[in-house]
């Protein structure tokens, strides 16, 4: 007994060879029409691009300027998106019991250093003070303020000259309201 | 004119063997390596279509097989036969592109059928050959891969077991038993075809010897 099937007789090869064969013939008489130019250019194609010393080098300069922009690049969108964060407005909450106080720093003017020499204040060395600036001796720190008098009502910006090489800063400070 | 040139230097490549073409083709004679194409181009590219089922494919293999010659022409070397190699590299390219599951190409009888040479014979001796034709491709179509490659080469492209041999990496021996299955297996196929006098297979060793006695009523 053959535990892995009888095995093909004589005859029966010569029979399937027949077979087979004959299945093959059309497929053994088949033609292609193929040029050799196809495998000319399909190996012009892949062929690999010269590598000198100078291409190499250049290459290289090339990888490098393009990976530089692109790190700057990302960088840059970086610190983008923080400083867009940070560029909101900054409100100050007043103090409790406190007026609102807008306190302004305004070039200096003559006059308005001998208005408050007479009114017994000390000018500020380098600050000038608004006609409409009353400054309080409690709260005063030594910066020119004015007061404004309006709690709760909607804040005005207070028109201030200015002069040519000084700029002005601006510190708000309110309550409940927003800086127009 | 250029017929009358071309065609006597095409039979002195004919002439030529293939150790002698491919030491022409590393010295950098073009002619030469198309001499080499020209001379299996056919071959490789009914064997990318019996694998395949696709001639798009089979004619991408046919480039790519001898593209990869071209660019390994240096190492080759000339004392082996350059056949096997080529096949070789096909048979690999060919499975690479194998049919995915689920997408049906036309079967090899169909691919074949097109190109069908005209024969002689009244029409129903012709269609019943055509019938015989079909049934034992889809017989060998129903082979496992290893078992179809020796078959499709030894069949359709007429290579020896030794080139079969190198061709898919193996000993002799392999190629052989691969063979013998695969032919088994054909036979019992093919048993169910009652025009091919291919006799049942009823008696096959143990499962068979049970199904001959199953069948004579003694069990």
């Amino acid at each position: 007994m053959n535990l892995f099937g009888r095995g093909v007789g004589l005859e029966e090869q010569v029979v399937l060879d027949r077979l087979l064969d004959d299945a093959f013939a059309p497929g053994r008489s088949r033609r292609v029409p193929i040029s050799a130019v196809r495998v000319r250019a399909r190996v012009a194609w892949q062929r690999e691009a010269p590598e000198s010393r100078g291409w190499r080098a250049v290459a290289w300069l090339g990888r490098l300027g393009e990976t530089s922009l692109t790190v700057g690049m990302t960088a840059l969108l970086f610190a983008g998106s923080l400083g867009g964060v940070g560029g909101q407005t900054e409100f100050l909450q007043p103090e409790r019991g406190s007026e609102y106080v807008v306190r302004v720093a305004v070039p200096l003017d003559d006059s308005r250093i001998v208005r408050l020499l007479r009114l017994g204040l000390a000018a500020p060395g380098t600050d000038d003070v608004d006609a409409a600036t009353v400054p309080t001796r409690e709260a005063n720190d030594g910066e020119p303020v004015i007061s404004v008098g309006e709690r709760g009502g909607p804040l005005r910006r207070t028109t201030v000259p200015l002069r040519d090489d000084d700029e002005p800063v601006n510190t708000v400070r309110e309550r409940g309201g927003l800086l127009r | 004119m250029t017929r009358r040139r071309a065609a006597p230097a095409a039979d002195a490549f004919e002439e030529r063997t293939d150790r002698e073409l491919v030491v022409a083709a590393r010295t950098g004679d073009m002619p030469a390596f198309d001499a080499l194409f020209y001379r299996y181009r056919d071959g490789i590219f009914r064997l990318g279509l019996s694998i395949t089922k696709d001639p798009s494919h089979a004619e991408e293999i046919v480039v790519d097989t001898f593209a990869r010659a071209y660019r390994a022409i240096d190492r080759l070397e000339p004392d082996e036969s350059l056949r096997p190699w080529l096949y070789r590299v096909a048979v690999n390219l060919s499975y690479n592109r194998q049919p995915r599951k689920g997408i049906t190409f036309s079967s090899l009888d169909d691919a074949l059928a097109d190109v069908m040479t005209p024969e002689e014979g009244s029409p129903p001796i012709l269609a019943e050959r055509a019938e015989q034709r079909a049934a034992v491709l889809e017989c060998v179509d129903r082979l496992g891969d290893k078992h179809k490659v020796v078959v499709v080469l030894h069949y359709l492209n007429g290579l020896n077991l030794a080139e079969i041999a190198l061709v898919v990496g193996c000993p002799v021996g392999t190629v052989k038993s691969r063979l013998h299955y695969a032919l088994r297996n054909l036979r019992t196929h093919l048993s169910a075809h009652p025009g091919l006098s291919v006799e049942p297979t009823v008696a096959l060793g143990a499962t068979g010897s049970m199904e001959l006695m199953r069948s004579q009523g003694q069990v």
